[in-house]
Formats: C-alpha cells, structure tokens, sequence
C-alpha cells in the first residue's frame, strides 16, 4: 500500500459570511472508507469542495496523492472521482452522449467498465439527463464519477432525496464496486446507517471544526447507555457525554463505558444496566456535544 | 480546450439553428405584414429591405449567445468541467470562447446571405451595408462578453468589498465607453470601427478569464 495519503488536508481555512471552515487537518489512507458525518452546514460539502479543487481555502494546503491541488496543473483530478447533488451534466444531452463528452477528457475512461456500472445500475444511458429522475441522475453521477478509475471518491451525500429503494439499489452497487478495496473513500452523510457496512473510521465535523476522529468499531465498543440507581440528587459521572436523572434512575451516556462503570461501582451505584448503542446514537450524542441534562 | 469548445459549440448548435430560424420567421412575417398592409408595396424596396435578413440572423447568434451563457450557469458547468483534468486557464477561455463562436457562425452566415442576395440583386447599392455586418458583429459580440464579464465582477463583489471590486467596475464601465465612442464617433470607415469593437470585445473577454482564474469558489 502507498504510504502517500490519497488526500492531506493540512490546516485549511475556509470564511464565509458567518462561518468558518477550520483550521482543518486532515488525512484519508488509499484504501480506506472514511465516513464525514456532520449537521446541516457544519461544513462537510466545503470540505469535499476543497478537495476537489471546487472552493479554494483562504490558508493551508489541500494534497491529493502527493499532489498540490492545483487548478494550473491538473493531473491530479484524474484520480478524483465526486458524486454530489450539483454535478453539471448537459442536460440536453442523453446519459450516454455526457459519458462519451467525459470519455475525451480521462486517459483511464473504461467503456467496459462504464457499460458495466450503466447495466447493474439499470441506468438508461440513451434518456435525455433532463428527463431523468432523480435516482437515475445519482446513478448517472457515480458511473461518470467510477468512469476512469479513480483511486480517490468523494461521495457527498449521493442517496440524498432518494426514496429507500433506490437508495438500497444504489449503495449496494456503490460498494460492490468499492469492495476491492484500490479506492479511498470520502463518503459525506447525514445517514449513518448508508455507510456503517463499510466505514473504517468516522469523522464528526460540527461547526467547521473536527470533533472526533475514530474507528468505527472502536466507537461502538466504548459507547455505552447505562443507567443506575444512587441515592444523591446530582452526579459527575466520568466520561458522561449526556447525564439524565429521573427520579431515583440515573441515566448517562459514556465515550468510555469501562470507565464509567468502574467509576459508578466506586460511588456504590446500584440495579447498573447497561446497553450497546447504535452508531448513529453514537453520531447524534456526540453531534450534540455534551449535553448534562438534569429532569426533576 | 478546443475539445471543450468544440463539444460546447456542438451542444448548442441545436439551439444556434432555432434561433436563425426564428430570427429568419419573425424577419419573413414582418416582411409579409408590411407588404400587405404597409406602404411599401414596390419590389424594389421590399428587395432593399432584404437585405436586412443576415442581420436578423447576426441577431439571432447573439440570442443564442445569451442563451448558452445563461444555460451555462444555470446547469452548473463550470462545475463539471473543473472537474476535468484541464487546466483552469483552458476552462476559463473555452467559457468565453463560446459564445463568441457562435456569434462568429452567425457572422459567416450573415456574410454568405449577404453574397448570396449580392448575386441574385447584383445591386451595387447592398455592398457598403455588406461591410456594416462586421461592425454590427463585432459591437454585439462586445455586449455579449460584457454579459460574461458583469457576472464575474458580481462573484469578485461577493469575495472581496464594494471598494475592493471597484477597479474592475470602472474597467468595464470605461469599456462600454469606449464603445459608445466607436458607434457614435465620427470615422467613417467600417473595417476600422468592427477592428476597434472586436479589439474592445477581445479586452472584455481577457478580463473575464483574468477574473474567473481570480475566483476562489467554483461552485456555480
């Protein structure tokens, strides 16, 4: 495996009117499936925005397989793939005629390769992209964004608006073709679930900042739900990330739930139940940042 | 870049040969209306008048023109082809380049009606106005590019402040100018005002690729 990262994003500064993007530090492993997970404008689409050379940031620097990304010196989009809602097909044209207009442009285009995705897909390749709907057109964009081969994809959202369906048919392609594992995958969602069968790592971006950056299965084996029994009004529970008492039952979430449990045995808490939870339980306590909530 | 152009200029051509028909029917139909009901039943000034098609049809390069600008944006092109391993200097004159090949195409058809209605009027009165299409050309042209150009100083409005931007407004306002000074100014000579026009269009049209290179987000 190539110890040049497929992107290296290294203390990028975005403004906008309002918000701020970064300093970002950040890096994807060729090979690996990194899952960006963030509120509504927290920031994730200007990050991928960044990467693909689409927003230029104000500070810091965006490498992508050792290559600055540099619009003067374009090699390095050929190992970039996007799928996004916008995507700027010519919408006069059929499926077939913008995948042929793409085909000029990519010394790695494969028709075979793009013939393949268009039959699995069910993509009809000789309908007009402004009569598509709009499952076919995220279908249209991952088979333009697989068409050369790219090493690096950055998916922003691909299944947004799709009805479930649709949605199933499309990742289940996305990772039939991505379970080689020659691609580095940047995968923007607010689904978490799309994205729990092949992630590696999570990334949680909340207001332009990087909150956590963590394997998957680490974050599922730490995350706890406990609740107890304790006769004290109030509680510090270490590593409580959320804290609920009603009545005599205490409730917490914990980043560390070893931690928090010997911590609880310590305090002669009582009727301790414990619980796994679910990656996207997990996104949202740590999207919420900490709440310590107290019901009477 | 030629590909870019080329495959832009394809794209449209549909829209290119609409808009010549359209500007040919509105032309015939105006023609017809007035022969019937006008003043001007002769042959020989309805002939006259004919003469006047190429520019219906310069005219209708122009509309198409606008068209494929604003189709452009609104289909988020720029997008798609900064995604292209192409430098950004490429995307950035096939972008103008566009719309000034299609005004070209309507240039060339314009100058063949021209000769056409030469050979069949042979009238040596039509060929003074046969130069004037280069002009007229070259002045829509200018007004198409500085469509292009004011939506570049609009993106440089919204990254830097209204002072900031202000070099590049005076510009373009200096542009336009110039230009009412090489319609309303006093040569005589043709050749000379569609050269000072094209010159000024070319002006326009480097402004906008120094601003769109400028550009810090290429999202739309």
């Amino acid at each position: 495996m190539s110890s040049v990262p497929a992107f290296a994003l290294t203390g990028v500064v975005k403004r906008y009117p309002g918000f701020t993007l970064g300093p970002l530090d950040l890096t994807l492993d060729p090979g690996t499936v990194v899952g960006f997970v963030g509120p509504n404008g927290s920031g994730k689409t200007t990050t991928l925005n960044c990467i693909a050379g689409l927003v230029v940031p104000e500070a810091g620097s965006v490498d992508v397989f050792g290559h600055p990304a540099d619009h003067r010196a374009p090699a390095w989009k050929a190992d970039i793939g996007v799928v996004g809602e916008a995507h700027g097909f010519y919408q006069g044209w059929t499926a077939n005629e913008n995948l042929r207009f793409l085909s000029g442009f990519h010394r790695g285009w494969s028709d075979q390769r793009v013939k393949r995705l268009a039959d699995r897909l069910g993509l009809p390749l000789d309908k007009k992209v402004e009569q598509l709907s709009k499952g076919h057109l995220a279908k249209l964009a991952i088979v333009a964004a697989l068409g050369h081969g790219p090493r690096l994809l950055l998916l922003d959202e691909p299944t947004a608006g799709l009805d479930p369906v649709v949605r199933a048919e499309v990742l289940d392609v996305l990772w039939e073709v991505l379970e080689d594992g020659e691609h580095a995958i940047f995968y923007s969602t607010h689904v978490l679930s799309d994205i729990s069968r092949l992630a590696d790592e999570l990334v949680f971006l909340r207001e332009g900042r990087v909150l956590l950056r963590s394997a998957k299965d680490d974050l599922t084996e730490r995350w706890r739900r406990i609740s107890f029994r304790l006769a004290v009004s109030d509680v510090t529970v270490a590593s409580a990330v959320e804290y609920r008492r009603v009545r005599a039952e205490h409730q917490v979430v914990t980043d560390d739930g070893e931690a928090t449990l010997a911590h609880l045995r310590e305090l002669g808490a009582e009727a301790i139940e414990q619980s796994r939870m679910t990656i996207d339980e997990i996104a949202v306590a740590i999207l919420k940042g900490g709440n310590h909530v107290a019901a009477p | 870049m030629w590909r870019l152009l080329r495959e832009g200029v394809r794209f449209y051509r549909p829209v290119l040969l609409t808009s010549w028909g359209f500007g040919a029917g509105i032309f015939f139909l105006v023609l017809a209306l007035i022969a019937v009901v006008g003043s001007v039943r002769d042959l020989n000034a309805m002939a006259r008048a004919g003469v006047q098609l190429p520019l219906a049809i310069l005219v209708a390069s122009v509309v198409a023109g606008f068209i494929a600008i604003g189709t452009e944006r609104s289909e988020n092109r720029v997008r798609m082809h900064l995604m292209l391993p192409v430098p950004i200097n490429q995307v950035a004159v096939a972008r103008v380049l566009l719309p000034t090949a299609l005004m070209i195409l309507g240039l060339v058809a314009s100058h063949v009606l021209f000769a056409l209605l030469l050979a069949i009027e042979g009238s040596p009165v039509l060929s003074p106005r046969h130069g004037n299409v280069d002009f007229i050309g070259m002045q829509l042209l200018f007004w198409v590019q500085v469509g292009l150009a004011v939506r570049e100083v609009i993106e440089l409005r919204h990254r830097v402040s209204w002072q900031g931007a202000l070099g590049s407004k005076a510009l373009l306002v200096t542009a336009v100018a110039v230009m009412a000074v090489i319609q309303l100014g006093p040569w005589q000579s043709a050749v000379l005002r569609a050269a000072g026009a094209a010159a000024l269009a070319v002006l326009v049209m480097t402004f906008t690729v120094v601003l769109f290179r400028r550009r810090n987000v290429f999202t739309k």
